[in-house]
């Protein structure tokens, strides 16, 4: 099971949302979360095979991300940050994965947060994961989270990831997308965001249905380019979210499987992306 | 007398007349099915109480319960029940591994006899329980006390009790085999009319061989079936030409596949006998035909780089130079049908002289195939294709049509899901 359960942090984080008066300083509390947590067999194989990923030793990057994630929520809503944590959007992910986490071994996280800085959308903050073993440095991660539409006096200016013209390529792949895909990702990652599991909920925050959860469409995509590199870059944006239930392309854009690559899902209909990829070597 | 490795020979076989899913056979299962047709080939061969060096089989769609399914209808059948079997699977090829199989261990001395088999039903087909179900049921036998029990059952949600019908779609991929190939139709250009012109000599060789007796003693029929039921003997381009494109309906190139050129999903099983030539000699049945080597390939299709169905279009090639020969030694091609366009692929590559060039490594094109040596007696969009039995369905047909006809070599080329394919060489003994 998750190390810390999200529900308390969901509570705190819709209170939060409630207009209680303005809070307009552009200052992030200057926390720091540490926290060792091991890599379980068993937790481990159900975020793998929801992911779509072989079951072996070598933990999937996804799944760091998602043991850091209550941490990060628990950042995220502390009351002193001054956005809202509910309602906020990921709209990009990075990891630069150092070595291999293997099962059994134990996962030192720290977890901080940067920003909050300037978008053309709004404002974002970074949400930055450290994670070793042993001293030995596995993965570093920025999380970044866009508060749209909300303005801060004084957020730091940022070079944005720049937009990219998209034009769907033919699928290789097609993902049919039950709604039970929200639950069960919710189940393995402990990411019980409503409105992954709930059409009302969903509708509450401007979706028209239930959305699948990002980290699980991006996860999925990563075990279907499944790089055997033994240190890279993945980097992933989200655009539109994917409406559940529904069926989308899946295809390498650039490069081959098990080597550094891109890929896109994207509706099948309208071409329009929803998660794009790009697994690279990291540079040294 | 032939060589040690040569020994084994083609002896005959027993289908029963393959049934459009859902009819006839609807209610019967694989078990019934082949345990019917292994006993049509005892009857014919008057093998009741023989005890069989071994029997192989195998179905594509098959439930976890009949982990065993081979070895349960031989027990069910007239056979010595101390004739021991196995179960084997290759997607669509499963029945012509069964027989390459078999043929193997018989010319390594490991046995004298064999039946190779195979059967599928899609129509009484495994029905699964969607994986988060499945979880909780797997969790509930691992839970101890009541309370960890009912803690779980709790997170049953009414959606988890929709069950999953088996499909034909690529597990790595989602698409169906039909969406498949119709980017790979697409990709090598291959008519409408060229597809339904290979659909109607299908049904058109098909049905002059059942009218002149050839099937008489390949079939037994079953359950009020004594010819396949998807075979329309009056199906003309025309007719065809009317039919609505069922496939490749979203690629940007016209949609060419029907209903009418590609395999409709069909139940039914198939057997071979098989035997060393002393054994075949003792027990005085005349060989037919002998399978002389076999290659297997496989293609990643995965990622898009080369279409699922053209495994074979590289393994004939492989097979030719091992064994010396070119397409002008072949007498016969059975290229099993999976869709009509399919073959024409195959056909295609293998005039190609930048496929044969670039992606098989020969100096020029393979070659063509001369159209009337071309699946001579129908094939898979006639006859249906109830996946693991279409193997055994053309290696006994081909085997006895060599006989017949005094011609020498057949190749047999069959595709298979996951981007494989099994091609052999079968010649008149």
């Amino acid at each position: 099971m998750m190390a810390d359960s999200m529900l308390p942090v969901y509570a705190r984080a819709l209170l939060k949302a409630l207009p209680v008066g303005p809070r307009t300083g552009p200052e992030l509390p200057d926390h720091a979360i540490d926290r060792s947590i091991p890599l379980e067999p068993v937790a481990y194989a159900g975020f793998a095979h929801v992911v779509g990923h072989a079951l072996d030793d070598i933990v999937h990057p996804g799944y760091l991300h998602i043991l850091g994630f209550p941490l990060s929520m628990q950042l995220l809503a502390d009351p002193e940050v001054p956005l809202p944590m509910m309602g906020m959007v990921h709209i990009h992910n990075r990891v630069d994965m150092h070595s291999r986490a293997r099962l059994g071994e134990v996962v030192d996280f720290h977890l901080e947060l940067d920003g909050p800085f300037e978008h053309t959308k709004g404002t974002t903050i970074e949400i930055r994961l450290e994670a070793k073993v042993d001293g030995r440095p596995v993965m570093e991660e920025v999380s970044t989270y866009l508060a749209k539409g909300r303005k801060l006096s004084g957020a730091e200016s940022k070079a944005q990831v720049p937009h990219v013209e998209f034009t769907a390529p033919q699928p290789s792949a097609v993902w049919r997308l039950d709604p039970i895909i929200g639950q069960r990702y919710a189940k393995v990652s402990g990411d019980y965001n409503p409105i992954h599991l709930n059409g009302l909920a969903a509708k509450g925050f401007g979706f028209p249905r239930q959305i699948a959860h990002g980290m699980y469409s991006a996860s999925r995509a990563f075990s279907a380019m499944d790089p055997r590199l033994e240190s890279y870059r993945w980097d992933v944006s989200f655009a539109k979210p994917i409406l559940l239930p529904g069926t989308v392309g899946y295809a390498l854009t650039e490069g081959r499987r098990h080597e550094a690559a891109q890929s896109a899902v994207f509706d099948l209909k309208t071409g329009k992306p929803h998660v794009l990829s790009q697994v690279a070597h990291l540079g040294r | 007398m032939s060589a040690p490795s040569q020994r084994a020979v083609i002896l005959g076989g027993n289908r029963i007349p393959f049934a459009r899913s859902n009819k006839q056979y609807a209610k019967a299962t694989n078990l019934d099915m082949l345990t019917s047709t292994i006993d049509g080939l005892v009857a014919r061969f008057g093998l009741a109480g023989e005890n069989i060096g071994e029997v192989s089989g195998g179905a594509v769609l098959k439930h976890s319960k009949d982990f065993n399914l081979t070895r349960e209808a031989v027990l069910g059948s007239a056979l010595s029940p101390t004739t021991p079997a196995f179960d084997l699977g290759q997607a669509c090829a499963t029945g012509l591994e069964a027989v390459v199989s078999l043929n193997n261990k018989i010319n390594t001395g490991q046995i004298e006899s064999g039946i190779a088999s195979g059967v599928d039903s899609t129509s009484d087909a495994p029905i699964v329980i969607n994986d988060s179900m499945r979880e909780i049921l797997l969790e509930l036998t691992r839970a101890k006390t009541m309370v960890q029990k009912a803690k779980i059952a709790s997170q049953i949600r009414p959606a988890y009790l929709a069950p999953q019908a088996p499909s034909t779609g690529e597990p790595r991929t989602g698409l169906s085999m039909g969406e498949h190939q119709a980017i790979t139709t697409a990709a090598w250009g291959i008519t409408r009319q060229a597809q339904d012109e290979l659909a109607v000599a299908s049904h058109r060789n098909l049905a002059a061989a059942w009218d002149a007796g050839f099937f008489d003693d390949l079939t037994t029929a079953y359950l009020g079936v004594s010819r396949d039921t998807n075979m329309r003997a009056d199906s003309t381009v025309e007719s065809l030409a009317k039919l609505s494109p069922v496939f490749g309906k979203k690629l940007s190139a016209a949609a060419t596949m029907t209903a009418g050129n590609s395999t409709p999903l069909t139940d039914g099983a198939s057997s071979v006998l098989l035997g060393s030539e002393d054994w075949a000699a003792e027990h005085g049945f005349t060989p037919l035909a002998r399978l002389v080597d076999a290659e297997a390939a496989a293609v990643d299709f995965v990622d898009g780089a080369e279409g699922l169905l053209m495994a074979p279009a590289y393994a004939v090639p492989r097979l030719l130079a091992r064994n010396g020969l070119t397409f002008d030694d072949f007498d016969v091609f059975e290229i099993h049908e999976a869709f009509a366009s399919t073959v024409l692929s195959h056909l295609a590559a293998w005039e190609s002289e930048e496929f044969c060039r670039e992606k098989v490594g020969l100096d020029a094109a393979l070659g063509t195939i001369d159209r009337d040596k071309l699946n001579p007696l129908g094939s898979s969009l006639a006859a249906g294709h109830p996946f693991a039995a279409t193997g055994g369905r053309i290696i006994a047909s081909t085997a006895k049509y060599l006989k017949t006809t005094g011609k020498k070599r057949s190749l047999v080329s069959i595709c298979a899901a996951g981007g494989q394919g099994l091609t052999a060489i079968v010649e008149a003994a």
